[in-house]
């Protein structure tokens, strides 16, 4: 009937609480865990990549050679302009000019897009 | 080879275990895997899920490495989040009264097999242990068994030292109350 009055003291408790040991990690668990380490990071520059770059900047290189050594010459021709639609896909004239039309605003998508030409979500 | 990464802190061991430093991965295992043990049998009382969930924190951490940034998170209070989110998994797929039956037969036999007084005594007290509110149960592991301080397990709990300290207090005062009927068999096994 007394021990009901007498609550456990801090040491008491710590006492208690001290039966309490966990358990250290096996050697097994250990060794699993060490074998966890994070894969290597994936290499960029892959030597087909590095291949690849490197012809780009061939090209680039070139192209920009090419546009400084003809700033001072004239062109000489005009870009050929793209034949009319009608003209090629409808020589008859047979098809209503209505059918011909590739679209208006009405039919343009208005999704963006990224690029890859996938819809942007 | 882990010894001479013991000053190293965790963000750096995470940065060279990211770019593939196998001993930097292995010392920051070795640091943080037994508190991560110790917390989720704490809370379970199993040490067969007790590893299994610091294992399945480790390995989520690995891949998190990846993409670790230093001034984010503490690696340990990241951790914890998880192997606690584990523990909560666990609880919830355990049967209503499962929990302290297999005590017995897992981790408490396991580290004192000849004291049978001493057993009973970690299972009551283990039985009053998890069954404090979560947050109570976990100031409690965190500062008395772990180590921590009131102010870092605020951080890890991600709540004011203020609050941290009231946990702690109500949590040793439940202890208490949980414990009282058993108290003189604790006090001589303690003793």
């Amino acid at each position: 009937m007394t021990m009901q009055n007498h609550q456990m003291n801090d040491d008491q408790l710590d006492a208690a609480l001290d039966a309490l040991k966990s358990p250290v990690p096996s050697d097994t668990l250990v060794r699993r865990v060490h074998v966890m380490a994070p894969p290597p990071q994936k290499v960029f520059m892959t030597p087909r990549r590095s291949a690849a770059a490197a012809l780009i900047m061939a090209l680039g290189a070139a192209t920009m050679l090419h546009m400084a050594n003809s700033n001072s010459i004239a062109p000489t021709a005009t870009p050929a302009s793209p034949a009319p639609i009608a003209a090629v896909a409808d020589p008859a004239g047979e098809i209503p000019v209505s059918d011909l039309a590739l679209g208006d605003e009405a039919t343009i998508s208005r999704e963006p897009f990224s690029m890859a030409g996938m819809p942007l979500e | 080879m882990a010894d001479d990464l013991s000053d190293i802190t965790d963000d750096e061991l995470v940065r060279r275990a990211a770019s593939g430093d196998q001993s930097a991965w292995a010392a920051l295992a070795d640091r943080h895997l037994a508190s991560v043990v110790s917390f989720a049998w704490y809370r379970l009382g199993d040490r067969v899920e007790a590893e299994d969930i610091a294992q399945e924190t480790l390995l989520r951490f690995a891949k998190k490495a990846l993409t670790w940034e230093p001034d984010g998170a503490k690696v340990r209070t990241w951790l914890y989040r998880v192997a606690g989110n584990l523990v909560i998994d666990r609880q919830r797929a355990r049967k209503p009264h499962s929990p302290l039956e297999d005590i017995e037969d897992t981790s408490i036999i396991d580290i004192q097999p000849h004291l049978d007084g001493k057993l009973d005594a970690r299972r009551v007290v283990h039985k009053a242990l998890i069954a404090l509110p979560a947050r109570q149960q976990v100031v409690l592991i965190l500062v008395y068994y772990q180590g921590y301080t009131v102010k870092e397990a605020a951080e890890m709990l991600a709540v004011s030292e203020h609050a941290a300290e009231s946990l702690l207090a109500r949590a040793r005062k439940s202890m208490r109350t949980a414990l009282e009927p058993n108290r003189e068999d604790l006090i001589g096994a303690g003793s």
